[in-house]
């Protein structure tokens, strides 16, 4: 129940993996702010799993989140379901910990569980004209991500499947492709430079 | 919450100014004499002036009176100027070039003319800067200009959007620009502006051959238009910092020219405006035409024009802004004068695109005041505001080309530029004008906009944001599918049914709807106007941090067109708060931004389809940011109907004698960019010449 004189709060949940292996632990981010900007350090958390049992807890630390002014975090440690799909979980702000009244929050936050992968993709993204890899491209095949290293190679651990493959860097047009993967693959993306928009071909003037 | 604008904030600015200005002239007295006696003598004049005017002071007089400084009132002065008439140009703003001083300053003409010719050669520019052999097979460059006239005037040639950019051509002038090509170009590079190796075609100017040549200079330890040379510090440092000289960062343009030669619509600008100075040609700056005047309202001669005093100030002083260079400039500050023009005006005044009332007749959605015309900062309040067209309706003028403005690319359209109200440039601080735009904006491809979401005035999204920024090309050379038409380069063939056939536009189509879909009517348009309002890029850090977007000073700033927040519910309210045309509440922002998340998890949208053509991101890393999206509305096709000398003609088809225009200012033609308007003033400058033989 919200009184009169309480501040709200407001929760943002990130890093959220897009994909954990079932009876996998995994980490997520938790931020809380104050309508007034109050100080939340050490307020309690707790994160609940899709049947509402409590599976962790935590308080706020000291500083804000970088780049905030008055976001206070923390992280969870979980462990995914045994079961495959997406689960609804919640994370949720309890009165208390700050001497003013603070409203309850929560925000649920979704927790999708694949099988164990059976199959290694790589992928490997090159500059098409030139042939050169380009580093810290974006890979998706959903629900799997990664990215590029310094070869231009991400290497994606999948379930057998179709995907359709995602494909992009900065500064390059993305390209997508459909697979089907039953073994381990490999494929070459080659990404078109996505050409400034004050290129010679077509200056403002 | 205060009442949200309507109107521009310069408005006010001027007006404030206005009174400041008389004050100063009562104090200071004899600045006007100083300009009317340079002019050979204060005129007196007193002329009928029909039945609203009485008698007329002429408080100046000149034999041509040039409307604007810009590409097309500067070749006419010139031009003028060298047949011996005394030319005065007037122009609203403080500085010379109008918006051809922050374009590419890039110059399609063609014909034959005398760049095509050095590169069929092989050869290279007199002074020996252009160290690169010629980019074009010789065949490729080689015409005449009927084949030119045949080119711009194709009917068949289609864009990717399956509009005709040549078919509506007024063809008099279209025969007469098409002949003046070569005489132009060789008339440009006698006045101090070099030109590149040709490279392609701009668009507008053709599909059949490469006819673009770009203004450049060398960079030298001074700054020096004779000698060709500009220091780096005039030409701007990349990603810090513009000057007074160029107002953009001038490239390197060792790919067309030569190693340490840089080019923009300085380099063109700066040229002919020195040589315009040179040969005596006067500016009065800060001046806005305001009435051309004729003998009877609707019959009779032009007789000269009365115009105001249009100072522009630094923000937040009294200092007045002057211009780059200032030898043959009268400093007249009185508030209204007459100067009467013995033999022509030349209406050069530029566009309509920052009127909201008058583009809102192509375009009735673009009403908007939040959107503005490119080079806003640069121009002004009075900057394209088509006083120009609206002078030569109130005396009688017809209008031509009025729909060519729509399915034009280069007309209006969403620049892949968020954070700054001035969103086609990218203006660095250094220039004079900077502060006004405060921001010269985070420029992306428009592959970077896989990392936001585009909302309208309510947060809500209103289109796949792949294609938000998309434009698609047009038809120039070297032409081909990608431009719509179903053969490239030499293998076109002039008006041939099979451009256009519908099994062609079939395969070609591509169609980018997403301005119409941004500037739709939403939740909170409100009548009498409907304004479609603000739109914003919503990102967060995680964005920032996966696509290296530089979100620090001066690519953003404070000015309203770019936030952050801990939250989104708080991004939304600081937006509401803090920018001049959010007129409602962003009331659906954060349940755009949570569904946009829980597609992300799904993998697909089903709203607009994105997931299919590139990684979708969820934005829920704080902070949260928010960047104007800024449509802008750069060309103007539409204006005062011209014919093949440049004369402005009545609705009955007779010239009106004495008024000629060119450039923007004029309608008739829809090529993009300089070559149009710089031909037209040269074209001009010599009939007024031959009027007085």
């Amino acid at each position: 129940m919200t009184a009169p004189d309480d501040h709200t709060v407001q929760l943002n949940v990130w890093d959220v993996p897009s994909a954990t292996v079932a009876g996998e632990r995994f980490r997520v981010s938790v931020g809380v702010r104050c309508s007034a900007g109050c100080n939340l350090s050490g307020r309690e958390l707790s994160l609940l799993d899709q049947k509402g049992s409590q599976v962790g807890t935590v308080k706020l630390g000291r500083d804000v989140w970088p780049g905030t002014e008055a976001l206070y975090f923390a992280e969870f440690e979980a462990q995914a379901p045994q079961m495959a799909g997406s689960h609804q979980w919640e994370v949720k702000a309890a009165d208390g910990g700050s001497e003013l009244p603070h409203a309850t929050g929560s925000l649920p936050l979704v927790v999708r569980v694949v099988s164990p992968p059976d199959c290694e993709v790589a992928i490997r993204a090159v500059d098409r004209e030139t042939q050169t890899p380009i580093k810290g491209a974006r890979v998706v095949m959903h629900p799997y991500r990664a990215m590029t290293d310094e070869d231009g190679i991400a290497k994606v651990r999948v379930a057998r499947g179709s995907y359709d493959i995602l494909v992009s860097g900065s500064r390059y047009m993305p390209v997508s492709t459909s697979v089907e993967v039953t073994a381990d693959m490999i494929t070459t993306a080659e990404l078109d430079v996505d050409e400034p928009w004050e290129s010679p071909e077509e200056v403002p003037a | 919450m205060a009442r949200k604008r309507d109107t521009k904030p310069e408005e006010r600015k001027l007006r404030e100014s206005t009174s400041v200005s008389r004050r100063e002239f009562i104090k200071r007295g004899v600045a006007a004499g100083v300009g009317t006696a340079a002019l050979g003598g204060c005129a007196s004049n007193t002329v009928g002036q029909g039945k609203d005017s009485g008698s007329i002071q002429w408080d100046y007089e000149a034999d041509l009176v040039v409307i604007g400084a810009g590409c097309s009132g500067l070749p006419c002065a010139i031009r003028a100027r060298d047949a011996g008439l005394n030319v005065l140009v007037i122009d609203q703003n403080f500085d010379v070039g109008g918006k051809m001083l922050h374009s590419g300053g890039q110059v399609s003409l063609g014909g034959g003319d005398p760049c095509q010719l050095r590169d069929i050669a092989g050869q290279a520019d007199k002074e020996g800067f252009i160290k690169i052999p010629p980019l074009h097979k010789p065949q490729d460059m080689t015409e005449d200009t009927d084949f030119l006239f045949k080119d711009i005037t194709d009917w068949s040639v289609l864009d990717v959007g399956a509009h005709a950019p040549y078919r509506y051509q007024d063809r008099e002038q279209h025969r007469a620009w098409a002949d003046n090509c070569p005489a132009t170009r060789q008339f440009l590079m006698d006045n101090y502006v070099r030109f590149t190796r040709i490279q392609g075609t701009h668009p507008g100017g053709g599909i059949s051959r490469a006819r673009r040549a770009t203004s450049f200079l060398m960079l030298g330890d001074k700054t020096d238009i004779k000698a060709g040379t500009v220091t780096r510090q005039d030409a701007g440092i990349a990603g810090k910092s513009s000057s007074h000289f160029a107002p953009r960062f001038m490239a390197s343009a060792a790919k067309w020219a030569a190693p340490g030669a840089v080019w923009n619509g300085a380099a063109l600008t700066r040229g002919l405006e020195f040589s315009a100075r040179e040969k005596g040609v006067r500016f009065m700056l800060n001046r806005r035409m305001t009435e051309i005047i004729r003998e009877q309202p609707f019959s009779g001669r032009v007789l000269g024009v009365k115009a105001s005093y249009s100072p522009r100030f630094t923000p937040g002083t009294q200092t007045r802004m002057e211009s780059y260079w200032q030898n043959g400039n009268i400093d007249e500050r009185r508030d209204t004068i007459h100067i009467r023009a013995k033999m022509a005006v030349f209406v050069g005044s530029g566009g309509h695109g920052a009127n909201p009332q008058f583009r809102s007749m192509f375009y009735p959605a673009f009403n908007e005041p939040a959107f503005v015309s490119s080079a806003w900062a640069l121009l002004g309040p009075h900057g394209q505001d088509a006083s120009g067209i609206i002078a030569g309706m109130r005396i009688g003028a017809n209008l031509a080309g009025m729909q060519q403005n729509l399915g034009t690319t280069q007309s209006f359209h969403i620049p892949p530029r968020i954070a700054t109200r001035d969103s086609y440039t990218d203006m660095l601080p250094g220039h004079p004008t900077f502060p006004f735009r405060r921001s010269t904006g985070i420029t992306l491809g428009t592959s970077s906009y896989e990392h936001l979401i585009a909302v309208n005035q309510v947060g809500s999204r209103f289109f796949n944001e792949m294609d938000v920024a998309k434009r698609y090309g047009t038809p120039v050379w070297p032409g081909g599918p990608r431009v719509g038409a179903p053969k490239p380069s030499l293998q076109h063939v002039q008006c041939d049914w099979r451009n256009c056939s519908p099994d062609w536009v079939r395969q070609m189509y591509i169609g980018y709807p997403a301005l119409d879909a941004a500037m739709a009517m939403n939740e909170g348009s409100q009548p009498p106007h409907y304004y479609s309002g603000p739109l914003w890029a919503i990102f967060d850090r995680g964005t920032v941090e996966r696509d290296n977007w530089d979100i620090s000073s001066p690519f953003t700033a404070d000015n309203g067109y770019f936030f952050s927040a801990d939250t989104i519910e708080e991004l939304a309210r600081k937006i509401e708060k803090g920018h001049e045309f959010q007129r409602v509440p962003l009331k659906h922002l954060s349940e755009t931004v949570r569904k946009w998340n829980s597609y992300v998890d799904a993998g697909a949208d089903p709203d607009f389809g994105r997931g299919k053509d590139a990684p979708m991101h969820k934005i829920d890393k704080p902070p949260f940011y928010a960047a104007a999206i800024c449509p802008v509305w750069h060309d103007s096709y539409g204006g005062l109907r011209i014919n093949g000398k440049s004369q402005v003609v009545d609705t009955q088809g007779a010239v009106i004698p004495g008024l000629y225009s060119g450039g923007e200012a004029s309608g008739g033609g829809n090529q993009h960019g300089l070559g149009r308007a710089l031909v037209q003033g040269y074209i001009a400058g010599g009939q007024i010449t031959k009027e007085r033989a």
